[in-house]
């Protein structure tokens, strides 16, 4: 009986840490924003952002499809995706980065920030960056949430000297993804 | 003479600043309203991704039919292999089997799944 016990415990425990392995969600979001005071609102929303994050190395993933970040003014949408971004060219907008030290088990409700070294691909051109994020965890769902620039130059997008005034020189980035185990 | 040079440029200064702002604000697509390029099965419209012949379906509106395998917030799997956006999901369960409308955004190589997004249930 106590082996059976014994055996039910290990054999649970496994089965629990084979679970908690890895995070994920499809419905991550990001928001950016260039928008430059008494212009034009220049903002857009992808809530549709796939990220898997490994709890048992910290290494973390996302993917956003440029097609579906969402404007408010069409026309922006439409330049955005035709001019800027060549989204057809390059459909999608990449980070891959990994926590050092990450442990799962001190999450909590409480907000802690840790840093976030990666690589962003965007446009097919990639750039080191240390994202500073806050990790949290809500009703068993590990939340990411993040803030950060990101120069248009860096990645070789060009903005026309007829709109320069009313973009941002730096674009504002907001990303929140709240995990689940699978 | 005169009076009619300033009806003229007036008159057309209104039109130029008319055409100008719908050009400048012309409304959202209404994915609802427009006709689906393709009507495909969750399966086949994978199947187009994976072999490099999705050219016709990018930013486009498709109509694609399978079987309901996840939900998370207001957003849908169907068979594994579509993921499906909406503004507000409405009530459903899985394993159901249900006709989908929506514009295809591309492929997502993380989770394999082909994603469309302004969604809504034909059926």
């Amino acid at each position: 009986m106590r082996l059976l016990i014994i055996a039910s415990i290990v054999l649970f425990n496994t089965f629990g840490l084979t679970a908690q392995g890895k995070f994920s969600t499809k419905t991550g979001n990001i928001t950016f924003e260039a928008s430059v005071p008494s212009f034009e609102e220049v903002k857009a929303v992808n809530g549709d952002v796939g990220a898997i994050l490994n709890t048992d190395t910290g290494e973390f993933v996302a993917l956003a499809l440029i097609k579906g970040f969402r404007f408010k003014v069409a026309l922006m949408e439409e330049h955005f995706n035709e001019n800027y971004m060549e989204s057809t060219e390059h459909p999608k907008a990449v980070f891959k980065g990994k926590m050092d030290n990450f442990n799962p088990d001190v999450l909590t409700e409480k907000v802690i920030r840790v840093q976030l070294p990666g690589t962003i691909t965007i446009r097919g051109i990639s750039q080191s960056r240390v994202i500073p994020v806050g990790l949290s965890k809500v009703d068993g769902k590990i939340k990411i949430t993040g803030s950060f620039m990101l120069n248009p130059e860096d990645f070789d997008i060009k903005i026309p000297s007829i709109v320069r005034n009313k973009i941002a020189e730096s674009v504002d980035v907001f990303v929140e993804f709240n995990l689940r185990g699978e | 003479m005169k009076k009619r040079t300033v009806i003229v440029l007036v008159s057309l200064f209104v039109i130029t600043v008319i055409v100008g702002y719908s050009y400048l604000y012309k409304d959202h697509r209404d994915i609802s309203e427009e006709e689906a390029v393709e009507v495909l099965t969750a399966v086949r419209i994978s199947e187009r991704f994976t072999n490099g012949n999705s050219k016709l379906l990018l930013n486009n509106v498709v109509t694609v039919s399978g079987v309901v395998t996840e939900i998370e917030g207001n957003s849908l799997v169907l068979d594994q292999l579509v993921s499906c956006s909406f503004s507000e999901l409405p009530e459903l369960n899985l394993h159901e089997i249900i006709v989908v409308k929506g514009r295809c955004v591309g492929y997502d190589e993380l989770f394999e799944l082909v994603k469309l997004d302004q969604c809504l249930i034909l059926k």
